[in-house]
């Protein structure tokens, strides 16, 4: 009987570490690239304007049993756009984002912990501009298993979204607005970003 | 001279009075909007898009940008993609103010200009 019971716990302890086992995601491109939004938002009295780029990449890990996690996202700096042509090539300078120099922005996750229902705190470091600072950001995570609904939804295998959003000084990386552009672009800026990675 | 000073007063005046209307004008079209942007993505995950930038008080008087849906803090939706598709780049209500703001501060001063002008003019012409 006894013998039973240790085979049926040693079972079920089997089956629940095949279900908590870590995946590998990656942040989806190519004709799903289109989803992934990041965006940059300067805030004045003047104006609220907003960067945005799809052009996100990189991989994640997470366990959606244990909510634990790890990540590596990059963003195409060269890629955003403002909704100004002028704007965009002003942005993309050297005494701005000098995106020829620095063409990506990064943050890589050191840890990771579970704080709610899909919230997260993310510990990591976000490399903007050739500087690279140890942030703690808010990061929701949205699980799906692979499904019909997932399928539909045009993704293969297991997706998750992830969404950041979190606020920076760009005079923290390096940045120092012209005195031209003072009342027009923030020093404080918010990024977001929506991603969507899949298991396939 | 007193012509000129006159003129000047009457102009500024016309616009500091003109510019409340004109500023109440806006902000009685303008409604704060969220931008999204609509794929299977964010339906997949129960969203009616991804937000584009943060709720703003906007003015956008095309009535097909508008999704006919708010989000939590009861901004009224906008599809992005509309928007794009048709070129429209919003005009946002704290760009009005501001520019209304810097409007009044030059009537302000044109006025003050005019009466000191008045005031001098005086001053010289007492015997």
């Amino acid at each position: 009987m006894n013998k039973k019971l240790f085979v049926g716990f040693g079972l079920t302890a089997l089956v629940g570490m095949a279900h908590a086992q870590m995946m590998t995601f990656t942040v989806v491109g190519d004709r799903l690239q289109y989803r992934n939004v990041a965006t940059v938002e300067s805030n004045t009295e003047f104006e609220t304007f907003t960067g945005r780029s799809s052009a996100v990449s990189g991989t994640l890990k997470f366990d959606p049993t244990k909510k634990t996690g790890s990540g590596k996202i990059m963003i195409d700096m060269k890629s955003i756009d403002t909704g100004i042509p002028s704007r965009n090539d002003h942005m993309n300078g050297e005494m701005w984002l000098n995106t020829t120099k620095y063409p990506t922005a990064t943050f890589e996750t050191t840890s990771v912990k579970f704080v709610k229902g899909e919230d997260y705190r993310a510990t990591g470091k976000f490399t903007m501009r050739g500087v690279t600072k140890t942030m703690t950001v808010p990061v929701k995570v949205r699980y799906r298993a692979a499904s019909e609904a997932v399928t539909k939804a045009g993704f293969a295998g297991n997706v998750v979204q992830i969404i950041a959003k979190f606020d920076i000084k760009l005079s923290d990386f390096g940045v120092k607005i012209p005195a031209v552009a003072e009342g027009k672009v923030s020093n404080n800026v918010s990024l977001n970003v929506s991603a969507y990675a899949t298991t396939k | 001279m007193k012509w000129a000073l006159i003129v000047i007063a009457a102009l500024a005046a016309i616009t500091l009075v003109a510019s409340f209307p004109v500023e109440a004008q806006y902000a009685s079209k303008s409604k704060l909007v969220q931008r999204v942007q609509q794929d299977p993505g964010a339906e997949l995950f129960g969203d009616a898009g991804t937000p584009i930038g943060s709720p703003q008080q906007m003015i956008i008087e095309d009535p097909k940008a508008y999704l006919g849906s708010k989000d939590e803090a009861g901004a009224e939706l906008v599809s992005e993609g509309y928007l794009k598709e048709n070129g429209i780049y919003p005009l946002q209500l704290q760009t009005v103010r501001y520019v209304v703001s810097n409007i009044r501060y030059a009537g302000i001063a044109a006025l003050l200009f005019s009466l000191l002008g008045f005031w001098l003019i005086n001053r010289k012409q007492r015997p």
